[in-house]
């Protein structure tokens, strides 16, 4: 239930976030079904592949969709419950993302091209810097709540008192910077700019084409709203109601779209240097927020 | 004769499990051997010395895996160093070989000497020799001098198992080794120090908890300095030794915990750091018996370990390479294999030690948990590099030539089914985590004499049983993969596919120089991790009165930062002041029976004196 959520809201996603974008510069812009026509489009067409790549090449937008899709599974959605859920699944969330990244990462050095090896080169620097954060917030949560998996903390988040609506407004922030890192979104990585050199998730996949790529776009879609749905998670307990539930969870989902987009809209990137930098401010509130509890 | 009745053969769980584990390594490293060294032009006196000598080193091992009785725990432990130190000079007309060799021979002896310390202080207190005594001994000294006894156990064994500030022969010996030593040195012998480690902690009954503080410091060190230099590393035997140091790092982090819940009561927290440890024992060496071995079949094909050479090996030696990604996965601690569960573990535990009433030992938690992640992330850092450069792209230097004959051989006969043998006990692994655990916990039982109240004994079948929706996890990912893979398949069927050239972003004459190295790949990492890895740059600049600059090479070395700041002064400083006495040694015959004659001399005076 809660997947077919994460996966409704995923199709809207990217189109607020691009709808969002050019209401911000003043354009008309898509429509907000762009995306999904561009991935409709792209499952009807052929592909090209490059006479360095192995089978490496072709199997790994498969193993990413893939990573993703049991990510999704591991989230729930309020006290709707997740598919996969146990003690410490969030550790494997983060892990089967890595698993996707990992085969991202060998695709792109796959195709014997300069500027996909520079973009995974960041994709793994990036992922490993982003790792700490997530696990010091996650794991704060669960000290705060006395339990390990995202069902039992979320469910238990609610209960702690006054205090918890302060830490989940840090942890909102933390949780929508890491997402912005994962998907290469604006502050770290600019996935519109004209110059392949400076790009780190768009770079990597130059080479795709047909159906991959359809797939990459849905699995970007899906990650979008996958780590949305986290911070829906840290706001939704006191709604008792499941319709109200899944109505907030759009509604939050809605706003986290806007955010993405303005955020986009108002930033510029930051050096390629000051990203590590950046990635590492987030543990160290993460390292606070852990502080705060204890 | 007195000596052979000390050897009280009893073995303990834990000693079994060694015992297997060492057993099936080195079956297979023998079935490896054979094929690796047919490459090597060897007389048949070399080959019978070097099998001699792995036999030896089996035979040291299932020696101190059996015994309780420390006088031939230390013989087992010697003859296994000298085993495998003669196993690793195979090549040793090669200079390089024979300086790591000895640099392994004499680094693992320093850590005899402590293990020898530890056990003569035993000696002194109770007057014999059999592990039985060690409790008396215990009973005997206070709690400072018990974190000093395991201190000394820690040190000696920590030299063998690679903990820094211990490890720096790690990285000369696993290159200079054939393949199957390797696979041997890093999927077991390294592995007797987690042994002893475990072995004897099991005896300390006060100061646990500063022992356990000490040693996940270490480890979580060793695990973080081991994939930093794995990661910028460029030889790929000396990436995987560097990659040992981090899982021995993890393993040793397992214990450490474990020590640490002992300290704080905390009985099923102390079940689950051992059972991770041995867990990640187990799952460490498979997998890195597997990448030693295609690594080798690698080796054995191109006749360099240098990555920045290579690239392309999948369409040349297919087998290997997805042995090789296999290994790699589960090494990396990523699902759906069995790396991934032992790390669970290690983080599960982790957060249960947060919740610890002192602030300094939960904050000791959570950064330990963050700096795995952050292992875990450069580990994936690692590999995806070393995958990617040697088995992807295109050849990268045109003077490399696969050795077609060599590959094939390689990749059809004996060289390529030891590895594909490990891969049912990685499916086994994947699929019955709860059954090995429960194994694991009764070796801890036997050796931990642990007060097991009601709600610990629930604590710990409860994380067991987790264990299992892990393996349903990775049983999801694996359905789910394979759902989406003949989605593929079935829309690709009808859909046009073409090839060309990669695309180059506007250059239209790529060529195989242009793609991204494995130097540049970690570039970032190494910049940000600069104070662990110093690096040498040979380089002659070009000097302004030079107007026509002839051809220049330049070759960034990077060193062990360890191995430079410490182990290299200390070394220095000896053979610096042995240098002092060496006008006695001046060659001159009469001289020496003079020192023969003033040496007796002495030696009657005393013994009339005395």
């Amino acid at each position: 239930m809660s997947f077919l959520l994460i996966l409704l809201a995923s199709f809207l996603f990217t189109g607020i976030v691009i709808r969002t974008k050019s209401i911000a510069q003043g354009r008309k812009g898509p429509s907000v079904w762009q995306p999904m026509y561009d991935i409709w489009k792209l499952l009807h067409k052929g592909s090209v592949y490059s006479t360095a790549s192995s089978w490496i090449f072709k199997v790994a937008p498969t193993l990413y969709f893939a990573s993703v899709v049991v990510a999704c599974m591991v989230v729930p959605v309020a006290n709707l419950g997740s598919t996969i859920g146990f003690a410490g699944d969030f550790i494997f969330f983060a892990y089967v993302l890595g698993f996707g990244k990992f085969f991202t990462i060998i695709g792109a050095l796959d195709t014997a091209s300069s500027f996909e090896g520079m973009g995974s080169a960041r994709e793994a620097l990036f992922s490993m810097l982003v790792e700490p954060a997530f696990f010091i917030l996650i794991g704060s949560l669960g000290l705060l709540t006395g339990y390990t998996s995202f069902a039992d903390i979320f469910a238990q988040f609610h209960f702690e008192g006054e205090i918890s609506y302060a830490i989940a407004a840090i942890a909102a922030f933390v949780l929508l910077m890491i997402c912005m890192i994962e998907n290469s979104r604006m502050p770290v990585d600019d996935p519109k700019t004209h110059l392949e050199l400076t790009m780190i998730h768009e770079v990597m996949v130059l080479d795709n084409s047909g159906v991959d790529m359809a797939m990459i776009h849905q699995s970007t879609n899906m990650k979008f709203a996958l780590y949305s749905a986290l911070i829906v998670n840290l706001f939704i307990g006191a709604v008792a109601d499941t319709w109200a539930q899944i109505a907030l969870f759009f509604g939050i989902e809605f706003l986290c779209a806007v955010m993405v987009g303005i955020i986009e809209s108002f930033m510029a990137r930051y050096r390629m240097t000051h990203n590590a930098q950046f990635i590492l401010v987030l543990t160290s509130l993460a390292l606070l927020l852990y502080f705060g509890i204890k | 004769m007195e000596i052979i009745s000390e050897y009280v053969s009893q073995i303990t769980s834990l000693g079994w499990f060694f015992i297997i584990l060492t057993t099936c390594i080195f079956i297979l490293s023998v079935i490896y051997g054979v094929g690796y060294l047919r490459h090597y032009k060897t007389t048949t006196k070399e080959l019978s010395l070097h099998w001699g000598m792995f036999t030896l080193c089996y035979a040291g091992m299932m020696c101190l895996y059996s015994t309780q009785s420390m006088l031939w725990f230390l013989v087992g432990w010697e003859l296994m160093a000298l085993g495998s130190f003669m196993c690793v000079i195979f090549e040793a007309g090669k200079p390089v070989v024979l300086k790591a060799g000895m640099n392994y021979f004499v680094q693992s002896h320093i850590g005899v000497l402590f293990i020898t310390a530890a056990f003569v202080w035993v000696y002194s207190v109770t007057g014999r020799m059999d592990f039985n005594t060690i409790p008396l001994f215990i009973a005997s000294i206070s709690e400072i001098q018990q974190v000093i006894w395991m201190m000394m156990l820690v040190c000696g064994f920590g030299f063998k198992a690679g903990l820094i500030p211990f490890h720096s022969w790690l990285p000369h010996a696993h290159p200079a080794a054939p393949s199957h030593i390797s696979a041997a040195m890093s999927g077991v012998i390294v592995k007797a120090g987690v042994y002893g480690v475990i072995r004897f902690g099991g005896y300390m009954t006060m100061g646990q908890s500063t022992l356990g503080v000490i040693v996940l410091v270490l480890a979580i060190l060793s695990a973080l300095y081991g994939i930093v230099n794995a990661a910028d590393g460029r030889d790929f035997k000396r990436i995987l030794a560097y990659c040992t140091i981090e899982n021995v790092g993890i393993i040793f982090a397992g214990v450490g915990l474990a020590f640490i819940a002992m300290g704080m009561d905390m009985t099923a927290l102390a079940y689950l750091g051992l059972m991770a440890a041995l867990f990640h024992t187990l799952n460490h060496a498979i997998f890195k018996v597997m990448l030693f071995f295609s690594a080798g079949n690698i080796y054995v094909s191109t006749h360099t370990r240098d990555i920045e050479r290579l690239g392309g090996m999948l369409k040349i030696m297919p087998q290997s390479g997805l042995l090789f990604l296999i290994a790699a996965i589960g090494i990396g601690g990523l699902p759906p294999f069995g790396g991934f569960i032992s790390e669970m573990m290690l983080y599960s535990g982790f957060l249960k030690g947060m919740s610890m009433d002192s602030l300094p030992l939960s904050i000791l938690m959570i950064l330990s948990g963050a700096a795995l992640a952050v292992v875990g992330g450069a580990s994936m850092l690692c590999f995806t590099k070393t995958f990617g450069v040697i088995f992807l792209g295109v050849k990268r230097d045109n003077d490399v030539k696969p050795n077609l004959i060599a590959d094939k051989y390689a990749e059809q006969n004996d060289m390529t089914y030891p590895i594909w043998l490990l891969l049912p006990i990685v499916v086994c692994i994947v699929a019955f985590p709860t059954v090995l655990c429960s194994l694991f916990q009764d070796c801890v039982k036997e050796i931990y004499h642990l007060s097991m109240s009601a709600d610990a004994a629930y604590s710990i079948s409860s994380s067991i049983e987790v264990l299992q929706s892990i393996s349903i996890g990775a049983l999801a990912l694996i359905m789910v993969c394979a759902v989406l893979g003949f989605i593929r398949w079935w829309l690709m069927k009808r859909r046009p596919m073409a090839e060309g050239p990669t695309w180059g972003c506007g250059y239209m004459k790529p060529i195989q120089g242009i793609q991204y190295t494995g130097q540049s790949f970690s570039g970032t990492l190494a910049e940000i991790f600069g104070f662990m890895l110093p690096k040498s740059r040979h380089y002659e600049p070009i000097q302004p009165e030079e107007v026509f600059p002839k051809h220049r090479t330049m070759l960034n070395v990077s060193q062990d930062a360890i191995e430079k700041g410490t182990i290299a002064p200390i070394a220095n400083g000896v053979v610096h002041f042995l240098q002092k006495f060496q006008w006695l040694m001046n060659g001159q015959l009469q001289r020496y029976i003079i020192y023969g004659f003033i040496s007796v001399l002495l030696l009657v005076i005393a013994a009339i004196i005395f």
